[in-house]
């Protein structure tokens, strides 16, 4: 069965390991591309806006310290979806930044992508608390067929 | 990505530019140029008061 | 991978149109709708919108900016605008140093030693009660430092600026920002209507708020919505005075949190990583504070004429055209602050960091109320 483009969400926790797993196999047996994507987010400037006291090293020393975190966790992510896509040929690992729930849902919705397939707790780790509906969204509005893992 | 010869997975993409809550450098210089638009405030307001 | 961005006056052509619908918006509400809420007959009352819902250009404001991302915006500010609500804290910033003209040395010194006292014995509540419900409630001695400090100091910059002192993760803070935005939201609506409900001076309702209310925002919010005037003993000129005292021992709390934290922590993982007083308080020390003492300094030099003290000589045309355009710079910098508020991440708030914070965030409000009321024949007008 060709599936097309398998498209997986990857944050390198035990969160994604059951999605990526499945997308390996899926993948190998459909003999299709597979694409591991881990999204940093650029919404946490947003998130602490609503604060207007600040000095010097707080507010941006923060957004430093946790986009240093994010990409610590991508760098997590590639190393989780090399080790699962060891031998495989057409696997390629991609870094987005944006909204985890946008850049997901443009995945979900984009005609090059044949399956998204990701775990319902993936980018929780470092994630805001609107992240927690992130599965639930992809379920109501995905247009491609959505593999969903608890 | 077809034509190359590899045994694991590339990266492809760009993680963005670091995002920022501000248009300055950073909050200093945002409570720097808070002050000087209060002295342009000021100034305006006490020139205009003169006349 | 480029971080640099781009300079501020680079930026700036960019910014515009998201500071023209901030503009436009408070225009729109100064000149219109204020006007028709006033006359409007609602429930055969006239003004039944301000009598009853106490409603303000200020709080319009906030709501129109709430409005914008959570419903027209459908969730998030749209590229075009998004730079121009960025200068939105640069507006609130130049308001506050403009506020400086409120007050004289001596009402400083005042107001000041009866911030101190308040936000000192809440502060050392406040984090006794945070650390012995931490522990109750099984939190991580990280997420136990960010709380404290956000629940005790000033909300969201606390949290952020105490963050990577405790290496909390990303999703700790963002439980515990949630949870005091939403706090925050809560009690900058109500507040104004238990103000009036009690008959609150605009003393003892500046220094409940300022010592209640969690967030810098809310707090300035609230305190204009009770009064949105801008004159010295105003809700707003005592409640900032307790704003900045709080921003300023941030770099403090800061230090006395790290040290706790990395009391837990062996000997080997804290080398370098822990930070002394000295860098804290160079990195964190806000600076419009002294732009905001230098107004002080100026005004109380005579240099903008009379303020227009209780009982004195009234204020100069330079103090009431400086209150006017204050007002202005207030609301716009207020309508960007609500476009900040998203409700999708406060719907989203739970677990042991939300319950946490109602319990301590609401005893503090109580008994800040409660504290003001007991010592208000000592609260010192200006």
């Amino acid at each position: 069965m060709d599936f097309g483009n398998i498209v997986v969400a990857v944050d390198g926790s035990e969160a994604s390991q059951d999605a990526l797993s499945h997308a390996v196999s899926l993948a190998s047996q459909g003999n299709t591309t597979l694409t591991g994507i881990f999204v940093i987010d650029s919404q946490w400037a947003d998130f602490i806006g609503n604060d207007w006291q600040s000095s010097k090293g707080a507010r941006q020393g923060f957004l430093d310290y946790i986009r240093k975190e994010q990409e610590e966790q991508a760098e997590a992510a590639r190393t989780q979806f090399e080790q699962a896509t060891q031998g495989m040929e057409q696997a390629a690992f991609s870094v987005h930044a944006g909204d985890p729930t946008a850049v997901l849902l443009e995945q979900a919705s984009c005609a090059g992508t044949g399956m998204l397939v990701t775990g319902r707790r993936v980018f929780q780790i470092s994630g805001r608390p609107s992240l927690k509906a992130l599965a639930v969204t992809l379920a109501k509005r995905a247009s491609r067929p959505l593999l969903l893992f608890p | 990505m077809a034509d190359e010869e590899k045994t694991g997975s590339e990266t492809i993409g760009a993680a963005g530019a670091k995002s920022k809550v501000t248009l300055f450098k950073d909050d200093r210089a945002e409570d720097i140029g808070a002050i000087i638009v209060t002295v342009i405030i000021v100034a305006v307001i006490v020139l205009m008061k003169m006349h | 991978m480029s971080n640099e961005s781009p300079g501020f006056f680079r930026q700036l052509p960019s910014a515009l149109p998201g500071l023209a619908l901030i503009i436009v918006t408070l225009v729109v509400i100064r000149t219109w709708i204020e006007p028709w809420m006033a006359g409007a007959v609602i429930l055969g009352q006239k003004g039944w919108l301000i009598k009853v819902f106490h409603l303000n250009f200020i709080l319009l404001g906030i709501l129109c900016g709430m409005l914008y991302r959570n419903v027209i915006f459908g969730g998030s500010m749209p590229e075009i605008f998004s730079n121009g609500f960025k200068l939105s804290r640069l507006m609130i910033k130049t308001g506050i140093i403009m506020l400086g003209s409120l007050y004289t040395f001596s009402a400083i010194v005042q107001l000041g030693a009866m911030a101190i006292f308040l936000i000192g014995g809440f502060v050392i509540l406040t984090i006794i009660m945070v650390l012995w419900l931490g522990k109750l409630f099984g939190l991580d001695r990280s997420m136990t430092g960010v709380l404290a400090n956000a629940l005790s100091i000033c909300g969201v910059s606390a949290a952020v600026a105490t963050a990577p002192a405790v290496e909390a993760k990303g999703s700790q803070v963002a439980y515990a920002i949630a949870t005091i935005l939403g706090f925050g939201i809560l009690t900058m609506f109500i507040s104004p209507f238990i103000g009036h409900a009690l008959g609150l001076t605009d003393l003892q309702y500046g220094a409940w708020i300022g010592t209640g209310i969690l967030n810098s925002g809310q707090v300035l919010a609230s305190a204009l919505a009770f009064n949105p005037n801008v004159t010295p003993g105003s809700a707003v000129s005592i409640a900032e005075i307790w704003n900045i005292m709080r921003v300023i021992s941030i770099p403090f709390a800061v230090f006395a949190v790290t040290v706790w934290y990395w009391a837990g922590q062996s000997e080997a993982d804290s080398a370098g990583k822990k930070k002394g007083l000295g860098t804290l308080l160079v990195e964190k020390f806000p600076v419009f504070v002294i732009g905001f003492m230098v107004m002080v300094f100026f005004t109380s030099m005579g240099a903008f004429g009379d303020v227009g003290i209780k009982g004195g000589p009234p204020a100069s045309g330079t103090i009431k055209t400086l209150r006017d355009v204050m007002q202005w710079v207030f609301g716009f910098g207020l309508v960007g602050l609500g476009g900040y508020i998203d409700f999708k991440e406060l719907r989203q708030a739970g677990g042991a960091p939300l319950k946490l914070g109602l319990i301590v965030g609401a005893t503090k409000y109580i008994m800040a109320l409660v504290v003001v009321l007991l010592i208000k024949d000592y609260l010192v007008s200006i």
